[in-house]
C-alpha cells in the first residue's frame, strides 16, 4: 500500500508547484520571471505524467513526455534568445 | 548574438531529436506516434539548427526548398489512397503482412505507412516554409 500513496503525494506536490508557477507566470513583474516559470511549468508536466503513468502502470504515456520535453527546451531556447537579442533568429 | 553552449548542446541534441522522429513515423500504424508528430518533431531538429547557428548556416547544412515538399507528400498521400481502388477496394485500403529482415527478426509491415510518408513530408513543408517566413522578415 505505499505505492499508491507515495505517487498520490508526489502528484498532489507537482500540483502545488505548478499553480505556484501559474501565479509568478500571471504576476511576474519582469519578463524574464515569465519565461523561468514557463519553464518550469513544462518540466512539472513531464513530472506529472511520468508519476501518471507509474500510477497507472502503462508504458503509453512516455513518448508524450519526451515530445513535451522537446517542446519545453526548444521553447525555452527561443524565449532567452529573444530575451538577450530582441530576435529569435539572427540576421546575417 | 551566437552562443558558444547552445551550439555544442545542439550539435549532440539535433539527432537525437532526429532519429527520436523517425522512431515515431516508423511505429505509427499500430502505436501512438505517425506522419503528423514525426513532421513536427523533424522540423523541431531543424529550428534549434536555426535557433544556434542562424538561416545562413541552415541553408548551407540543408541546401533544401522546403516549400516543394508539400506537392510531393500530397501526391504520395493521394496515390496510397488511389492504389486500392484499382484493385476493386474501396478509397484507402490499407494492406498488412508480416516479413523477416535479416538484423530485426519479424517485422509487422503496413501499406498505412507510406499514407504517413505522406503526411510526413506535408507537414515539414509547412512547417519549415511558416519558420522560414517568419525568420527570414
Amino acid at each position: 500500500m505505499l505505492l499508491p500513496t507515495v505517487t498520490n503525494l508526489a502528484l498532489f506536490t507537482i500540483t502545488i508547484s505548478m499553480a505556484l508557477c501559474l501565479w509568478r507566470l500571471i504576476v511576474g513583474p519582469s519578463f524574464p520571471d515569465r519565461v523561468a516559470a514557463s519553464d518550469t511549468i513544462s518540466t512539472n508536466i513531464v513530472a506529472l505524467l511520468i508519476v501518471l503513468s507509474i500510477k497507472f502502470t502503462t508504458q503509453d504515456y512516455f513518448d508524450a513526455v519526451l515530445v513535451i520535453a522537446i517542446l519545453g527546451f526548444l521553447s525555452s531556447v527561443a524565449l532567452a534568445k529573444f530575451l538577450i537579442g530582441g530576435s529569435v533568429f539572427d540576421r546575417d | 548574438m551566437k552562443s558558444f553552449i547552445l551550439e555544442t548542446v545542439s550539435k549532440v541534441v539535433l539527432f537525437v531529436i532526429l532519429i527520436f522522429s523517425f522512431y515515431l513515423l516508423l511505429r505509427g500504424h499500430n502505436a501512438p506516434g505517425g506522419g503528423f508528430i514525426a513532421g513536427l518533431m523533424t522540423s523541431a531538429t531543424f529550428i534549434l539548427l536555426y535557433l544556434a547557428l542562424g538561416p545562413g548556416a541552415r541553408k548551407q547544412i540543408l541546401p533544401l526548398n522546403f516549400r516543394a515538399f508539400i506537392p510531393v507528400g500530397l501526391l504520395i498521400s493521394a496515390l496510397t489512397g488511389l492504389v486500392p481502388l484499382a484493385g476493386g477496394k474501396p478509397f484507402l485500403t490499407s494492406a498488412f503482412g508480416y516479413a523477416d529482415l535479416p538484423v530485426f527478426g519479424e517485422i509487422e509491415w503496413a501499406t498505412a505507412m507510406l499514407f504517413d510518408f505522406g503526411v510526413y513530408l506535408v507537414v515539414v513543408g509547412v512547417t519549415m516554409s511558416i519558420i522560414s517566413v517568419l525568420g527570414e522578415e
